[in-house]
């Protein structure tokens, strides 16, 4: 139907300006360098962002209902050493060492909600507390090493390189945590705008008293949101130390940051309620391009952390002057 | 005194893109008299205050106060010139003093320290002005909410206002709390203040105003003295359309006993019992905090139960949250649309399914089209005007917003219905759609318990009336037998 159609590219306009955001950047790259729009450095800028991106999608479940996790980089670091600990330390077979550090990851997610839902504190404060703590457990259990020595299964996932052949001789590389990143978010994709769930972790934030009167279990909704978020940081943990075949109490230090402006960057709003996880993919890839593109053209780091923070700025300034403009309308 | 025009609009028009929003309106307020302005939502009365006011510019027209002719380019204008306008929001700050607020912006001041010898001395003349017997050192956010729209109007006194436009004033304030406004507004008249009144409820136009101004599609329809008005020709000349049943009747079958209370008691509620049939419509009546909602949010299951047990069908229930009220076909319409009712940021077919999502399922999947079938029904049914499904819920107007609330809740196919003030402010046109279709519900043998601050609706709808005071359930009445007088009198503890 018209309507349909309509509401699709009401939602499409609001990634628009996102999308269009990044087909700039894309551009202005690949004039300024011309090792840019290579196949090769396209997949590599996608396994640069693969961790974000991972952390991004369970991110969003929270920030949609008006919550926020910034335990993520503290747990994907501890997670990853318990992982790798539990096999090389312990000398447990990979799989089980790979469940358990799973299980202990989302444990660490039912404990986040837990804290919001049941004991009501702040999202901000308790995985604010969580990050701290798992920082310093990890450098702990650690004692302030890199574990490694993993067998080759344990490295599959973060750095297996999945070959095609196309024709004669040209192929492609694409390593496991870009298949698995796009994988996610399709799946990501489908949960929020198909499911029950998807629809009341919208409904929940958008309006927390109206859900719950509507007979929406909002605390449950909620609490699944953290565990969630939890389980996909694990699976960024298993990606992370997979590929650097190590695991590093230092490691994944300010992923949460990075994730959450993706978010922002996608069109997501803190309070709530608003952002879609194809915008936030958008998200994840401007922050991709920036970084890798800088790099490429031999711009300090330093910079490129102020080029991320300058393009917030934009996307939240932009957010903000559509709406304004939309409510005096009304 | 001078019984010269304080305000005059001549031939205001204003466009906004695609609506005529004022038409050629000219309308006079002399000192000393209370003018009210009636219409449907839309019919241009917002814009007409919002022009008085110095929010926007009219596009043809002059206004003239005192007889000269001023432009109001901007709201500080608007409060030099004498115009003060009073929303139905208070605008307050609750942790200063009554005086601190009267005079807010503009302390009296002397070598840089408040001077509150002559702000307390000010404050008095004005809490006398207004009737009011407290202390201007009183804290803002202790006072009751009656007495904070006195305050708000007060500010309005302090600013030197002559001009005073009152926009639903009483629209959260209880039937005793209203004829104290009033009260004060007749006080205010005979000092010379000329007052625009704006309501919907219709008796208070009638109870308060000297004259009545009727506007439709941004055209002034008709002014008349007040006591030329009927009822009848108010509402024709507001919608254009007779209603001949502004209250519909039908004969309904009423069943059985389906929900029954016993001993209700928490902090909110004391030992409250009653029962209700199916097919029934019983009004629950009582002032602001009586504890009517709270009985409701009690039922629903939002407010826990301390003492007491509800039975359902002679069955008794445990109703632990709105989500158990709901699985045994209990649904209930909030008291407040906007905070406790709907996702104003999501679209009308969203918060249609917002109670069904798990019903309309399948492996824990939804359709879209199944989403736009019950939404399309939905919206025909409730006759929501609304562009299309997609729209975003706070962009309609209030009926329809109502009426979308009506509508999710219609999804759980109620029992028992619970409705805390349905229909307030909402205009004419959708209070008798909505009145019909709580008709249509009692029809289909829900039970139907109805919270009103509106006496009359309570008296023209419902089958039954419990009073509610103090938390208690005070008197049950059949409505064929009972009266306003005869409620207020049992509510306030008259008798």
């Amino acid at each position: 139907m018209g309507d349909a159609k309509k509401k699709k590219t009401f939602q499409m306009r609001g990634n628009l300006s996102i999308l269009m955001g990044l087909i700039v950047l894309c551009i202005f790259f690949s004039i300024a360098s011309d090792k840019f729009l290579t196949t090769n450095n396209v997949i590599n800028m996608l396994l640069q962002v693969a961790n974000i991106g991972i952390v991004a999608i369970g991110g969003l479940f929270v920030i949609l209902t008006g919550g926020i996790d910034l335990s993520a980089g503290s747990m994907t670091a501890f997670v990853g050493l318990l992982m790798a600990g539990f096999c090389v330390d312990s000398g447990l077979p990979v799989l089980v060492s790979i469940l358990l550090g799973f299980a202990v990851g989302i444990g660490l997610g039912f404990f986040n909600g837990l804290s919001v839902t049941r004991l009501r504190l702040t999202p901000f404060i308790v995985t604010l507390a969580m990050q701290s703590m798992l920082r310093g457990l990890g450098n702990v259990y650690s004692m302030g090493t890199t574990i490694y020595g993993m067998p080759e299964s344990f490295n599959l996932i973060g750095g297996g390189i999945l070959q095609i052949n196309l024709f004669n001789g040209f192929g492609l590389s694409i390593p496991y945590p870009v298949i698995l990143l796009i994988l996610l978010f399709v799946v990501g994709h489908f949960v929020l705008s198909k499911t029950v769930f998807g629809h009341q972790v919208y409904a929940v934030g958008g309006n927390r008293e109206a859900a719950y009167l509507a007979g929406i279990n909002v605390k449950r909704v909620e609490m699944t949101t953290y565990v969630i978020a939890a389980a996909l940081t694990s699976v960024a943990a298993l990606v992370l130390t997979g590929r650097l075949a190590a695991a590093l109490p230092t490691a994944a230090e300010g992923l949460e940051f990075s994730a959450i402006s993706a978010i922002v960057i996608g069109g997501g709003s803190l309070s709530g309620g608003k952002g879609n996880m194809l915008g936030t993919f958008i998200g994840v890839l401007i922050i991709g391009v920036l970084n890798n593109g800088l790099n490429l053209l031999n711009i300090s780091p330093f910079w490129s952390k102020f080029a991320q923070g300058l393009i917030i700025f934009v996307a939240v300034l932009i957010d903000a002057v559509n709406q304004r403009r939309s409510q005096g309308k009304a | 005194m001078d019984f010269s025009p304080v305000l005059e609009l001549h031939n205001i028009s204003k466009n906004f893109p695609g609506v005529k929003a004022l038409k050629n309106v000219s309308f006079t307020l002399l000192p000393g008299e209370i003018v009210g302005l009636a219409g449907e939502n839309g019919a241009g009365k917002s814009t007409l205050i919002k022009i008085l006011g110095g929010v926007h510019q009219p596009d043809e027209g002059t206004i003239e106060i005192y007889g000269k002719r001023h432009a109001i380019p901007d709201t500080h204008v608007g409060i030099e010139l004498g115009i003060s306008i009073i929303y139905q929001e208070l605008s307050l700050v609750p942790e200063l003093s009554v005086a601190e607020n009267l005079f807010l912006g503009a302390l009296p001041h002397k070598a840089g320290t408040i001077d509150y010898k002559t702000l307390y001395v000010n404050s008095r003349n004005i809490l006398e002005t207004l009737g009011l017997d407290i202390s201007p050192r009183a804290k803002v956010g202790g006072l009751g909410i009656s007495t904070q729209q006195l305050v708000e109007i007060g500010k309005a006194l302090a600013r030197d206002a002559k001009i005073l436009i009152m926009d639903e004033p009483t629209s959260s304030l209880g039937r005793e709390d209203a004829q104290r406004l009033f009260q004060t507004m007749r006080n205010l008249r005979q000092k010379g203040y000329g007052i625009v009144f704006i309501s919907h409820r219709l008796d208070e136009l009638f109870g308060v105003t000297d004259r009545i101004t009727v506007l439709r599609d941004g055209e002034v329809i008709e002014t008349r003295p007040t006591a030329d008005w009927t009822m009848d020709a108010l509402v024709f000349a507001m919608v254009n359309r007779k209603i001949d049943q502004y209250y519909p009747k039908r004969p309904i079958k009423i069943g059985e006993t389906v929900l029954t209370a016993i001993n209700l008691e928490n902090n909110l509620i004391r030992n409250v019992s009653f029962s209700a049939r199916a097919g029934e419509i019983v009004g629950i009546a009582g002032l602001m905090g009586s504890g009517r909602t709270e009985l409701l949010k009690t039922l629903y299951g939002a407010n826990k139960l301390k003492k007491g047990h509800i039975e359902l069908k002679g069955s008794r229930c445990k109703i632990q949250s709105p989500k158990t009220a709901l699985s045994h076909g209990i649904a209930m319409v909030p008291e407040n649309r906007k905070a406790e009712g709907l996702i104003l940021d999501g679209s009308v077919k969203e918060n249609i399914v917002l109670s069904v999502l798990k019903k309309i399922s399948r492996f824990f999947v939804i359709r879209r089209a199944t989403i736009n079938k019950i939404a399309d029904e939905a919206v025909d049914y409730f006759e929501i005007r609304t562009p299309n499904r997609s729209q975003k819920v706070s962009r309609l107007s209030g009926g329809n917003q109502q009426k979308i609330v009506f509508a999710r809740i219609s999804e759980v196919d109620p029992k028992i219905l619970l409705l805390d003030e349905p229909t307030r402010g909402i205009d004419i046109g959708s209070k008798v759609d909505i009145y019909n279709k709580i008709l249509d519900f009692a029809e289909d043998g829900a039970a139907i318990i109805f919270v009103s601050s509106d006496l009359t609706e309570i008296l023209g709808l419902t089958d039954r009336v419990l009073v509610m005071k103090e938390g208690a359930m005070v008197a049950e009445l059949k409505t064929s037998e009972a009266d306003s007088k005869i409620i207020m009198d049992y509510a306030t503890g008259g008798k």
